[in-house]
């Protein structure tokens, strides 16, 4: 549950999900859920050229189980306070 | 499962979300399987009512302001939404579908009304009719509500028959098998 809580307070930032087909979609982060199923707004694809079919695509929902990365900005990952709850989730309190 | 928090419901329901007043605004009615009960979703229509109480799953909360539409949180798979909205549906194959979604539930699998193909070959496409689509939510990538505004392709694509289309696929599909080939005869000289 900690990445769901983590996701959640990236709410309203700007991310790129790169999913496990390659595809690579940048937008707001609109919504997450427990299966880190993701929602985006604003959506625009990486790589335009590839894919045209997601021209007209403004906001899409996506599957938590094929995403293979999300890219976050720098300023919303607090190192530490990560370490610290990770560890915390680690010793099972 | 048991009634969850009104947290988790809003959680485990980002497909739901996906739905959002958007799409709901130009909607005029959710049905419920359960109770056999159409609720019209006009906008400014005062509705506050909540089904939650038993294991039923839908709650419509209105927004408060006149110009703010209803959210609908939907719990549990039940609710079938009558959306107006074309969308776009990826799978893990890679296919493209486009059609109308009638009804999800919280696995992504998702009921399209008029469903159609898109198949693209390089700059040729081609919609391939299909009917009535009932998706696995195991092979759904991704679903994405397309926006009428905007062309759906690029200019320069242009619309072919199926038949084209299949030719053209085929020929694709024997180009990369060759390539495929011709690389792995060449695997000796170790280009790496």
């Amino acid at each position: 549950m900690l990445f769901f809580s983590y996701f959640k307070e990236l709410v309203g930032r700007e991310v790129t999900v790169e999913l496990k087909n390659d595809l690579a979609i940048r937008g707001t982060l609109h919504s997450v859920d427990q299966y880190l199923n993701i929602k985006l707004e604003n959506t625009r694809v990486v790589d335009q050229d590839k894919y045209p079919h997601m021209m007209s695509v403004r906001n899409c929902f996506i599957r938590g189980s094929v995403v293979r990365y999300v890219q976050l900005p720098p300023e919303g990952v607090d190192v530490e306070l990560l370490h610290d709850a990770t560890r915390r989730e680690a010793r099972g309190g | 499962m048991s009634w969850a928090g009104p947290e988790d419901v809003y959680l485990s329901t980002s497909l739901a979300s996906y739905l959002d007043s958007r799409v709901l605004q130009k909607n005029c009615f959710l049905v419920l399987k359960f109770c056999c009960l159409s609720i019209p979703l006009n906008p400014g229509f005062n509705v506050d009512f909540e089904l939650s109480t038993s294991e039923k799953m839908l709650e419509f909360r209105n927004g408060g302001s006149t110009n703010h539409f209803f959210t609908v949180e939907v719990w549990w798979s039940n609710a079938i939404i009558h959306a107006a909205e074309k969308l776009l549906v990826l799978l893990r194959d890679g296919r493209k579908l486009l059609g109308i979604l009638r009804s999800f539930d919280q696995f992504a699998n998702a009921v399209l009304e008029g469903a159609c193909e898109r198949v693209i070959v390089g700059d040729l496409y081609c919609d391939i009719p299909l009917g009535l689509y009932v998706i696995r939510g195991e092979n759904v990538v991704l679903i994405g509500e397309l926006d009428s505004e905007r062309e759906e392709l690029p200019p320069h694509m242009t619309r072919v028959s199926a038949a084209e289309i299949k030719r053209a696929q085929k020929a694709e599909r024997e180009a990369s098998d060759l390539k495929g080939t011709m690389r792995k005869r060449m695997e000796f000289l170790d280009m790496d």
